[in-house]
Order: structure tokens, then C-alpha cells, then sequence
């Protein structure tokens, strides 16, 4: 789909993809439907949308965690295929993830040395004694923020900002190319969710690696993503440079999405809200499946699935009212 | 102000029974919320907001001892026996929690779980409960009432829970709504949707609501008063537009700095360094010290005393950063 100017090989490629759970006796549920994204190298590209949209679903299919009904996930050109049980290959030990719940992904009665020791020797296969193994966790502890004398302790002792951090580190232990991060920052209090979106931009502007960063909080992703991609009901509707989906979106559900984050400061007034909820996702509107909420929605749009329409170069949406933008003065 | 208080809470200190002693979670908490007025709390995790809100419901876990005065409609809550709160609770003061997937019951019906407290708390029949029920659902706007009321939790999305929730709580007309983040579980589109509701409501209804939320963002679209809890303690109380958009305390002003909205695109956000303290760990002093980029000497020492500044805001911090020197980031470190 978009490419950065720079137009570099991606990293992750994931094309096309359909993802749909079984259900017993029905149709299964699509959860994910003809999705394509690409992360390159020292990029964040923000995941957008509500709950139940399939932002998640994408993210485990992205590092194969889930599979794929449909289309491919490729990591530096190689499929990666769901692995279920099964080790995963050292191939796709540089493509990590990091979950929301810090306490969840960590083992509560290893001690923190141990558990990054451990990510350190499965995840690069390196053979190391225990001193090398405590140089290493310590540097990494360094790395994120913490102090390295922490290593004796255990994730209860705290905090989930430091947790998360830990957990972060413990994905940094196995050197990763690229990272999937499904909304490592929506259970933390307000003042560590700041410190961890920086410290995931500062991880991806300084070692290079790409991150698909997966939120629902718009702010965030405006800060830190340098190209947003927005799903709604299992479907992309937007993807492109962060700036301008901004400042111009060219879905009605992105201009939507965004006026709905309230603004603090002065006082604001009350943000626009958008009619309705989010659809059953095992029984789609017809047509453009966000035509029963869309403030534009006209006749054509219950019947018509709309394609994806190029605004501007990298810059897709999925209306039917979508046009090229021609490039005027900026 | 010239709406009178619905309710009063004065030095309201809460201690709570831990593995090393008691220690106190809430720490001379003084406000009040007049009629149809919003007052916001924000705090992070320990800050004692929650506690504060179960203080007024009489919902603090065993053990806990509580001193100073909340005083509802001018009657102290604090001390009644559990019949008489009984009364109070849920029939004047209602609770909507953060989570409608788990205060609501999962296997019964929404009409035996919304007529159920009516019926028991006004004397109601059960098709007068059952009129009170369609009458709510219908002002939180849920679609055709009469046949939600004959379905359950799971049939409803997260948005739509919540709005059932709401309208349990206001079944039995409160006077005070209190809202233990009532947003934090959802999406920012059904979330505007939830705050323009609890706005309605006091216009409409004259119900207070006191809305616990960490999200600033939240806090400054529908609250009248913002009270900023740090470590048990007030740090800031006042107008939200004032306290929001000029903060005194370094808290506040570190809160709203590490907002992503607040610093310029492409410039990185400026968190507050640290996390907040828990019970064990508080430390001495002023207890943002620690965290402060404007901390002194003094800080460690003196616990600020709240006071009034201009414009009938209260401040505990006994550095004003207004008149201060600009505080020096880089000392803090990180991007």
C-alpha cells in the first residue's frame, strides 16, 4: 500500500490479509478484511480505531500469533506463517511484540534479572555465562530508563509504567528489528503513558527499528507515528502520512475519530459525538460498512463497498466521496 | 457560588489497614459540589481518589478509619450505621464504576436489575419500577427500552452498558451522581457521547456529579471544578478552566505538559519523571517533591498547607511556579 518517500524495502509487509474466527455453526466472524500495511525500518506507524474494529486481530496476525485466512504476512520478504504452538523460527526472533498489560507479560515470581537473561539467551541463541548475562541485563535495564540494580527484584514490587518498561526491555533483549506494540501505554496512569511513548520513539529514532504502534488513543499516535493508518469494523478506511490525515482527513470516520478527543486546557466544550455504535462485526452493514453512522452517507453507500481511492501519493481512503487532491501551494 | 452544597466533604483523612500498619490513603481532602455543579477529580494510581468516592457511599474496605466530616444535603455520612446508609445509598447517592461489564450482572435480565433497588428503595410496584425503568433507558437514549429491558448485559456493546449503568444509578433520582472513571473503558466516539449525557443530566435534572478521571481531556469538557489529588493530599482545587489552563501546582502543570496535545507537533511530550508513590512509599515532605522540577530544600521537609491564591483557588505547593524561575528540564533528563 503507502510507501515512505524514501521508498525503502519494508521491513513488515502485511498484504491483503483476511483474518476470520470460526464459529461453531455460523459464519464465521471477519474480523480482519483485506488489510495492508507496511512498517520500513526507524519508522512508527500508528494502528487506529475502536474497540472490536480489529486493530488487535491485525497486530497478532502481523507477528503471526494469528492466522491468516487470507493474503500474507511477510517479515524481510520471508511469509510468516502462524505458528501456533510450535518455537518460533529464529527468523522471526527480530519481530517482536509488546501487550498492554505490563503484569500480564511478565512472570510475577522470576526476578526481573532472570526473566531478561532468559530473553536474551532464547531469543539471540547467545551462549552466555551468568556475569556476561548480568553486563547484558543490566545495559538493557539502562536502556529503558531503570536502574540496573533492580534486576534482583520482582514485577510486583512496581510500578506499571516501570513494568511496562521492563517488559519493553525484555522485547529489546532479543536485539528486534521490528516491533508490534498492541497499546502499550492505555493502562498506565497519565504521567507514565507520556514516558513510555517516548521511550518507544526514542528506541525507534535511535536503533532503527520499525514499530507498528496499535492505540486507541488519537493524541498519542499523532505525536509519535509518522504514518497512521485508521480501521473501522475490520476494514482500513485511511492510511498515509500522520500530518495530513490530521489536518485534512479524507474519511468521514477519521474526521469523526478525531473530533471526538476531548481537548484539555480552557475549557473546551464538549466534543462531537458520532451517532451509534460500532457495529456486530459478524453482521457488517452492507455497502460501506460505516454508512449507518457517517454524518455524508448517501444512497450509494449501503450498496457500494468503496475501494480504496489514492488522495495523494501514500494517502488512501475508502469513500466513495474521496477524490485525488490536486497539489496546490502548501 | 451561589448554589447551595449538595455535598461538603472537610479534612477528610481515610486510613486503610496494610500488611505494615495503617497508613493513610486519603489525607485532609476538603470540597464541595453545589447542585447541578460537576467537580472533577484527577489523580493517578494511590492519589486516593477512588477512596475518597467509596468514602462517600460507605463502601471503604474493613478496617479503614475515617475522621473529618462528608456532609450530604447537611447530613454527616461519615459514622451512620449500615441501615441508615442503607438509605442513602443508591437512593441519593449512586455510584457508576469504571467498568460496565462487571457492575452490571451478567446472567440476569436489565429489568430485574433496574427495578429491583427502585422498588425496594421508593415502594414502588413492580409496573410503576418497570414505567421508572423505560423512562431512564430512555433518557440515557438507549433504542426501543421496553424490549432492552428484556435482554441481557452481553446484548449490549460497551457504550450501551454503560448508559444501562447510568440509568440504574439515576432510577431512584439521586441528588449525587458519583462516577469512578466512567469513560476509561471506552472508545473516545461512545465516550463524548457518555460525558454530553452526564452534562444533560445536570442541566436537566439539577443531579451533582463528582467524575473521577485521570484524563485531563475528559476533565476539562464537562467539569465546572477540578480537584488534583497527589499522594492522598489536594495539590490544586478550583475552576477547571482556570486551574487547567493556568495550573499553579507543579503537579497540574507537569500533568498538562506530558499531555500530547499540549506541546507543539513533532516536539516530543515531557513527561513527569517517576511514578507515583504508593502507601509505603510516600515520602516526607511534600509529597511530589521527589518528582518536582521546581523542588527546594524546604520541600523535603515541610508539607505545604493548602491555602487560598487568587480567584478562590486552593494551592498546596509553597513555591508558586508563576512567579519562579523557569524550571530547568534538562536537569531532569530524558528526550
Amino acid at each position: 500500500m503507502s510507501v515512505l518517500p524514501g521508498n525503502a524495502a519494508p521491513l513488515l509487509a502485511v498484504e491483503d490479509v483476511d483474518v476470520a474466527y470460526p464459529r461453531r455453526g455460523q459464519a464465521p466472524v471477519r474480523a480482519v478484511i483485506g488489510a495492508s500495511i507496511t512498517v520500513a525500518a526507524g519508522e512508527i506507524v500508528g494502528l487506529v480505531g475502536e474497540s472490536g474494529c480489529g486493530k488487535s486481530t491485525l497486530g497478532r496476525a502481523a507477528v503471526g500469533l494469528v492466522a491468516a485466512t487470507a493474503g500474507q504476512v511477510r517479515y524481510r520478504g520471508e511469509v510468516v506463517e502462524a505458528m501456533g504452538r510450535a518455537t518460533r523460527p529464529p527468523r522471526l526472533r527480530s519481530l517482536q511484540m509488546v501487550f498492554q498489560d505490563p503484569y500480564a507479560s511478565l512472570n510475577p515470581r522470576r526476578r526481573i534479572g532472570r526473566q531478561l537473561a532468559d530473553a536474551i539467551r532464547l531469543g539471540t541463541g547467545a551462549k552466555l555465562d551468568d556475569a556476561e548475562a548480568g553486563a547484558r541485563v543490566a545495559a538493557l535495564l539502562e536502556r529503558v530508563g531503570l536502574s540496573a540494580n533492580i534486576a534482583h527484584r520482582y514485577p510486583h514490587e512496581f510500578s506499571g509504567g516501570q513494568c511496562q518498561r521492563i517488559a519493553i526491555a525484555r522485547v529489546l533483549a532479543t536485539d528486534p528489528a521490528c516491533v508490534v506494540a498492541d497499546e502499550p501505554i492505555s493502562s498506565l496512569d497519565a504521567s507514565a503513558q507520556a514516558q513510555i511513548a517516548n521511550l518507544l520513539a526514542g528506541i525507534v529514532a535511535g536503533s532503527g527499528l520499525g514499530m507498528l504502534f496499535i492505540s486507541h488513543d488519537l493524541s498519542v499516535v499523532r505525536k509519535i507515528a509518522h504514518r497512521t493508518v485508521v480501521m473501522y469494523l475490520g476494514r482500513i478506511v485511511e492510511s498515509g502520512v500522520t500530518g495530513p490525515i490530521w489536518h485534512e482527513p479524507a474519511h468521514p470516520y477519521t474526521r469523526a475519530l478525531i473530533a471526538a478527543v476531548p481537548v484539555p486546557g480552557a475549557r473546551s466544550g464538549l466534543a462531537a459525538e458520532l451517532p451509534g455504535d460500532v457495529p456486530n462485526p459478524a453482521r457488517p452493514p452492507s455497502g460501506c460498512r460505516f454508512h449507518p453512522r457517517c454524518p455524508e452517507a448517501f444512497d450509494r453507500c449501503r450498496i457500494e463497498d468503496p475501494p480504496p481511492v489514492e488522495v495523494e501519493p501514500g494517502w488512501q481512503s475508502r469513500c466513495l466521496l474521496a477524490r485525488p487532491r490536486v497539489a496546490g501551494p502548501k | 457560588m451561589t448554589r447551595a452544597p449538595v455535598l461538603e466533604v472537610d479534612n477528610l483523612t481515610v486510613a486503610l489497614r496494610t500488611a505494615r500498619g495503617m497508613r493513610r490513603a486519603v489525607d485532609g481532602v476538603s470540597f464541595t459540589i453545589g447542585e447541578g455543579e460537576i467537580l472533577g477529580v484527577a489523580g493517578e494510581s494511590g492519589s486516593g481518589k477512588t477512596i475518597t468516592a467509596l468514602s462517600l457511599l460507605g463502601l471503604l474496605p474493613i478496617g479503614a478509619r475515617t475522621s473529618g466530616s462528608v456532609r450530604f444535603q447537611g447530613r454527616e455520612l461519615l459514622g451512620l450505621s449500615r441501615k441508615e446508609l442503607r438509605e442513602v445509598r443508591g437512593k441519593q447517592v449512586a455510584l457508576v464504576s469504571q467498568d460496565p461489564a462487571t457492575s452490571l450482572h451478567p446472567l440476569l435480565r436489565i429489568d430485574v436489575q433496574m427495578t429491583e433497588h427502585v422498588r425496594a428503595h421508593l415502594g414502588f410496584s413492580k409496573e410503576q419500577a418497570r414505567q421508572r425503568a423505560i423512562e431512564m433507558l430512555d433518557a440515557v437514549r438507549i433504542p426501543d427500552p421496553e424490549s432492552a429491558l428484556l435482554s441481557h448485559p452481553h446484548q449490549f456493546s460497551g457504550g450501551m452498558r454503560q448508559r444501562i449503568a447510568i440509568a440504574m444509578a439515576l432510577a431512584c433520582e439521586p441528588r449525587l451522581l458519583v462516577a469512578d472513571e466512567p469513560t476509561t473503558a471506552l472508545d473516545v466516539t461512545v465516550q463524548a457521547g457518555i460525558l454530553r449525557l452526564l452534562d444533560q443530566l445536570r442541566r436537566e435534572r439539577g443531579v451533582s456529579v463528582m467524575i473521577i478521571t485521570h484524563d485531563l481531556g475528559v476533565m476539562s469538557t464537562v467539569s465546572d471544578q477540578i480537584c488534583v489529588l497527589y499522594g492522598g493530599k489536594v495539590a490544586e482545587y478550583g475552576v477547571t478552566g482556570s486551574v487547567l489552563g493556568q495550573p499553579r501546582h507543579p503537579y497540574t502543570e507537569g500533568l498538562m505538559r506530558s499531555l500530547p496535545s499540549a506541546s507543539q507537533a513533532g516536539s516530543p511530550m515531557v513527561p513527569i519523571q517517576g511514578a507515583p508513590p504508593s502507601l509505603d512509599t510516600m515520602p516526607g515532605g511534600c509529597a511530589f517533591h521527589p518528582r518536582c522540577i521546581w523542588a527546594r530544600d524546604s520541600c523535603r521537609l515541610v508539607v505545604p498547607t493548602l491555602r487560598v491564591v487568587e480567584g478562590g483557588r486552593w494551592l498546596a505547593c509553597d513555591i508558586d511556579p508563576l512567579h519562579g524561575r523557569e524550571p530547568d528540564l534538562a536537569e531532569v533528563g530524558e528526550i
